[in-house]
């Protein structure tokens, strides 16, 4: 069954059909209080999904605040958020993006023009253009981003992140079920989500985030920003 | 209390150069193609000299405008699917249907004017008008509807798209029209009444005064709303973008021709309303480019600002490529443009005789 679904998403050509997955909402809460910052849900999001160099689908938000000697490092995990009411759905002019009854926003590859204007629309940033993506003979690539792993969640697995966390942090799950991981914690504890004026109804909830690091804010831009970094690269390999 | 922000990772903008030149190019087509309408819809006879010099440059204008869209397009060869899969809630989707129809409906309308149908010619004018508006507006809808990003989010943009449109479609025809007459009209009766030029640009001060005036509307909204929104505006003001926002939007492309076009010694000559309608097409370009690449320049989840990444498509090219890109276009556009002129006149009324008969003009 599983094997199907992630046939039906990965085909060879054709419409898109919506995948029906397990019911409910599927969610994930990330206790900040437990991140320390290593990385880990970055590498194996990479490992997991094939993400090319330069590109990530999730990665940590490291930001410091406070002057010597008292400063501390804050981190924020990022990934797509799985909105609610999420506008690259309603931006995309083909229809490849679409939210699953689940709740994961997902990209057809096989349908994606490539107009970008979901990632130009994304209030998170959650999107790329993926140069290892798209048809054989004229393609360049194709939009792309964090898919809660939905081809281990269709077959019964937690995302790749939320396994290789070191401190479990991740909690994921789904949101509608009262006694689920996810709904205890959030039912405990206080939770934040990034820019919620925008009405998008992220479901990544943050425990103790604070709100400097959530959305773009007047700050200083990183220690040693290197020249050109946030260029795409031609062949999507590095320097060395 | 000192922020600073230690890692982030940025994907960089999703559009480049091409797409700011998008908005630019539809923006002269619509504004040149509702000049061509004013002799044959609103019954202004005056204007009948300029309308097919102003219909063929919005043809050509409109194909140029989307050849840079499928430059831009990482998937070019799946274009179509914008026709077969149409999605309501997307502006681009609204754009595809509407640039074929428009594309379709002002080609029978430069038929109907060139095969002497003056009936069919205003009833297609009337079809078209609202089109290459709507087909305008749309553009405007594509960047005002995007609510991340703090500079395009604002109901003003598809007025502010469609006045800049329409001041710099005019404010072509007026170029090109003084270019002709100058440099390659010898003969007097061919060439076009001075006074016709004149009164385009004093539609072109009005033009210019709304547009001015939606400008500081739309700055004066952002400096008093919220965090986001002042971030924003600084960039126009004080940022990287005030030289283009400041100098060249409104100095060049407003205040410049503003006083060209009205001071009574330098008005009624072809050398200031040629300055002039140059000054515009630069101040609008400038415009396009202050919105589309400043409104991604301010990052939406990172600090300080995001570098430009040359993108056409997704492969990285270079500034020089990205112009040499342009610059191929444009001499494809003016050899087209040029071939329309001489020819297309001529091959229409043939073939219009062979299909229809002989017809009185």
């Amino acid at each position: 069954m599983a094997k199907e679904r992630i046939q039906r998403i990965n085909g060879e050509w054709g419409r898109p059909e919506i995948v029906h997955s397990n019911e409910g909402r599927l969610a994930m809460v990330i206790d900040l209080r437990r991140c320390i910052g290593c990385h880990s849900c970055s590498i194996a999001c990479k490992q997991e999904n094939q993400v090319p160099l330069t590109f990530f689908r999730s990665w940590v938000k490291q930001m410091e605040k406070g002057t010597y000697p008292l400063v501390s490092t804050f981190t924020l995990p990022r990934l797509c958020n799985q909105c609610e009411k999420p506008v690259c759905v309603t931006v995309c002019p083909v229809k490849a993006t679409f939210k699953r009854e689940d709740g994961i926003t997902l990209i057809d590859s096989r349908v994606c023009i490539g107009c970008k204007a979901c990632i130009a629309a994304c209030p998170y940033d959650a999107r790329f253009v993926n140069p290892e993506k798209g048809t054989k003979y004229f393609g360049r690539g194709t939009t792309d981003k964090c898919t809660f792993c939905a081809h281990r969640v269709d077959g019964g697995a937690k995302p790749a992140c939320v396994l290789a966390c070191p401190t479990k942090a991740r909690y994921f799950g789904d949101l509608e079920d009262p006694n689920s991981e996810v709904s205890r914690i959030i039912a405990k504890n206080p939770v934040q989500t990034i820019k919620p004026h925008l009405g998008t109804e992220p479901h990544v909830f943050y425990i103790d985030a604070s709100s400097e690091i959530m959305g773009r804010m007047e700050m200083k831009p990183r220690l040693g920003r290197i020249e050109g970094e946030g260029e795409s690269e031609e062949d999507g390999h590095g320097e060395e | 209390m000192v922020y600073q922000e230690i890692y982030n990772v940025q994907h960089g903008m999703a559009f480049g150069a091409l797409m700011a030149a998008f908005p630019f190019m539809t923006g002269l087509s619509a504004g040149s193609f509702t000049l061509s309408t004013f002799a044959y819809v609103f019954g202004k006879k005056e204007y009948k000299a300029v309308s097919k010099y102003a219909v063929f440059m919005a043809l050509i204008l409109l194909g140029m405008a989307v050849s840079l869209l499928f430059i831009d397009m990482t998937q070019p060869s799946r274009s179509y699917f914008t026709m077969m899969l149409g999605n309501v809630t997307s502006m681009f989707s609204w754009s595809a249907f509407l640039v074929g129809g428009y594309m379709t409906a002002s080609a029978i309308y430069a038929y109907s004017i060139f095969s002497h149908r003056d009936g069919a010619a205003k009833m297609m004018g009337i079809i078209c008008i609202p089109l290459a508006l709507a087909v305008h507006a749309d553009t405007g809808f594509v960047f005002g509807l995007t609510k991340g990003m703090p500079i395009w989010h604002t109901s003003l943009m598809p007025f502010l798209f469609l006045i800049s449109a329409l001041t710099s479609g005019i404010a072509l025809i007026v170029f090109m029209v003084i270019t002709k007459d100058t440099l390659f009209t010898k003969k007097e009766s061919n060439k076009i009444d001075r006074n016709l030029v004149y009164s385009l640009g004093n539609m072109l001060i009005l033009l210019i005064a709304i547009e001015f005036f939606l400008d500081m509307s739309d700055v004066t909204t952002m400096i008093f709303a919220g965090a986001e929104e002042v971030e924003a505006v600084k960039l126009w003001l004080i940022g990287p973008f005030s030289f283009s926002f400041l100098v060249v939007q409104l100095g060049i492309g407003g205040i410049i021709p503003v006083l060209l076009l009205s001071l009574p010694n330098i008005s009624r000559t072809y050398v200031g309303q040629w300055i002039a309608a140059l000054f515009i097409i630069i101040g609008t370009l400038a415009m396009r480019l202050n919105v589309v690449l400043g409104g991604q320049t301010i990052p939406k989840t990172e600090a300080g600002i995001v570098p430009y990444t040359h993108l056409i498509g997704f492969v990285g090219y270079t500034v020089p490529q990205e112009i040499a890109v342009i610059v191929t276009l444009f001499i494809l556009g003016t050899g087209a443009y040029a071939f329309c002129i001489a020819y297309v006149p001529q091959i229409i009324e043939k073939v219009d005789a062979k299909l229809f008969g002989k017809r009185e003009a």
